[in-house]
């Protein structure tokens, strides 16, 4: 610490002093074998007064030292540390062997705690990461079977016959016939089943092994839904309304003179407003459970216990108070999509009443569920 | 001179020695070993963290969380160290503890010097002058930084070498000297500006 005051000839700093003496604890021993320094200061008045202010400084820091512990409270700690003394005991010794059992043990409950669930979630398809998403929606879903005239158009957007083995692709569009008789039949194993009648048109918004979206564009399309796993959803997306899956089975269908109309047989159905199946849940409308129709008909939503199979309802439309609806096409043709078995619901929405703009268009207040 | 300053040396090897001695018998569960460990060291330690937190009344509980501490610790001392660095840094970290705390109650601290033993006042000095003095400089401490405060008391009031304070703090022997140069110019300053340094306050240093 101790430094050497070059500058001789001039007068050493105020903060030199007071580094000099300090390093010799506030002393003169400082100047010892410093026969310049010596000189200089018995000659310089000024340096004689900063050494003294300097050695009053470290006076005072020696006279301010705190006081110590009374005799009484040093015997109150010699008590103290010989109680704590005696209160100790030597840990035991623990086995080699019982250490490495535990080690193990420990590391073997840090997999199971922390490295698992991150494989896990690594699987979860919520959390499939950009480069597994893209498979997923390259690979697409295996038709096992096709019955009657469907026409599936991919991304060069030619219309082609579908055939049993095809793999249907997130973008792909299908469509069955205007002149079929009979419905066409779509069957994906282990995941749905579409019914296309004449002239029904659907958009794949979304296919992969773990989500399918559709888009019911024209016509009426029954669904048939397996039951879903953990991570699997699957929705309609019909103007402007979004049908959530909340069971296994469903049906929809979608009218140009019926309006909209949801029926549920088994399970339960939510209905939310909302254009894009991967948008998060809207505040849902409502949830139609088993047994119970729901309908939006001009402007008016109801929801009824009975049952019933196909809206067939000839509800007149009015543009009084427009439900919302995504896009004109919907708007401008009847779409239907049904669900036979365990779980069916039937939206109708009249088209004429539908707006162009969904952010123009929220759903109306009188949208409320109310008996009918 | 030099034999001097052998024998020095051996005391401190033999007192190093003795410290190993005594570790290794309380790891052996010799109870005892802990007081003798504190009837050797509890002055020092005692010092250290009344140097550091000032003349606090928790002084006597600084010290017992001190030997409390290192009863905890003293099962893994393998002696790669030397036992009083060791104590040291102990007696530091708690004593920073519990001047932390302190400075959220700061009006405990100035209890203890009212029991001062006569003997640590200086000569002349009344008890009301000693404790003013005091508690000026404890006051002018209160405002520094807490790595400054420790390396400047360590060194200007303990009487630590450089060396000795930067084992115990964990830091390099540089940093030890900035910092006191530092420390110092500002205690200096605060002293001069709040007109602790009165000429008469002259006096006989050492």
């Amino acid at each position: 610490m101790s430094q050497q005051i070059s500058q001789l000839p001039g007068c050493p700093g105020r903060d030199e002093w007071l580094q000099l003496l300090g390093d010799a604890h506030g002393t003169t021993d400082a100047l010892t074998g410093r026969p310049d320094l010596t000189a200089h200061l018995e000659g310089c008045g000024a340096c004689q007064d900063t050494v003294d202010d300097v050695r009053r400084y470290y006076g005072f820091l020696q006279r301010g030292r705190a006081p110590g512990l009374t005799q009484e409270q040093r015997l109150s700690l010699d008590e103290r540390v010989r109680m704590l003394a005696g209160q100790w005991r030597a840990p035991p010794r623990v086995p080699a062997r019982v250490g490495w059992a535990v080690s193990f043990a420990a590391a073997t409950a840090l997999v199971f705690l922390f490295v698992a669930p991150m494989l896990r979630s690594a699987t979860d398809p919520d959390k499939q990461t950009f480069a597994q998403a893209v498979s997923a929606a390259q690979k697409g879903v295996q038709t096992a079977e096709v019955e009657g005239d469907v026409q599936f158009a991919g991304v060069d957007g030619h219309w082609r016959l579908l055939r049993a083995g095809d793999a249907l692709r997130t973008g792909d569009k299908l469509r069955s016939l205007k002149l079929a008789g009979a419905p066409a039949r779509v069957v994906v194993p282990g995941r749905f089943e579409l019914t296309l009648t004449a002239g029904a048109e659907l958009e794949l918004l979304t296919v992969n092994p773990s989500l399918a979206f559709l888009r019911v564009r024209q016509g009426e399309v029954e669904c048939q839904v397996d039951k879903l796993r953990p991570g699997q959803k699957f929705g309609v997306m019909f103007a402007g309304f979004r049908a959530s899956v909340l069971g296994t089975r469903f049906t929809v269908t979608n009218r140009e003179e019926a309006g909209v109309a949801v029926q549920v047989t088994d399970g339960a159905v939510r209905i939310d407003a909302a254009d894009d199946p991967q948008a998060p849940p809207s505040e849902t409308l409502t949830t139609v459970r088993a047994g119970h129709l729901w309908n939006f008909a001009a402007g008016r939503m109801s929801l009824e216990p009975t049952p019933v199979p196909t809206v067939q309802t000839e509800a007149a439309p009015t543009a009084s108070t427009p439900p919302p609806a995504s896009d004109a096409e919907s708007a401008d043709r009847p779409v239907k999509a049904k669900r036979p078995v365990q779980k069916e619901f039937v939206i109708e929405v009249p088209p004429q009443s539908m707006p162009m703009d969904d952010s123009a268009a929220p759903l109306p207040k009188a949208a409320t569920p109310a008996k009918r | 001179m030099i034999s001097a300053v052998q024998d020095l040396n051996d005391d401190k090897t033999q007192a190093d020695a003795v410290d190993v001695a005594l570790v290794q018998a309380y790891q052996r569960g010799n109870g005892n070993a802990l007081t003798e460990l504190y009837r050797r060291h509890g002055r020092r330690v005692e010092s250290i963290a009344r140097n550091i937190v000032g003349p606090s009344s928790e002084l006597e509980d600084i010290v017992q969380d001190v030997f409390i501490e290192l009863q905890r610790a003293l099962y893994r001392f393998r002696g790669d160290a030397r036992f009083t660095t060791w104590l040291h840094r102990i007696a530091v970290n708690v004593a920073l503890q519990y001047l932390r705390r302190g400075r959220r109650k700061g009006f405990l601290r100035w209890v203890g010097i009212e029991k001062a033993e006569t003997s640590q006042l200086h000569a002349g000095e009344s008890r009301l002058e000693a404790r003013d003095t005091c508690r000026q400089l404890y006051d002018i401490l209160g405002k520094l930084p807490e790595k400054k405060l420790t390396v400047f008391a360590l060194y200007e009031l303990e009487g630590m070498s450089l060396d000795e304070i930067a084992a115990a703090l964990g830091i390099g022997v540089n940093t030890v000297k900035s910092r006191l140069f530092h420390a110092r110019k500002d205690v200096f300053e605060t002293a001069r500006l709040r007109g602790v340094l009165p000429p008469h306050a002259l006096q006989v240093v050492r």
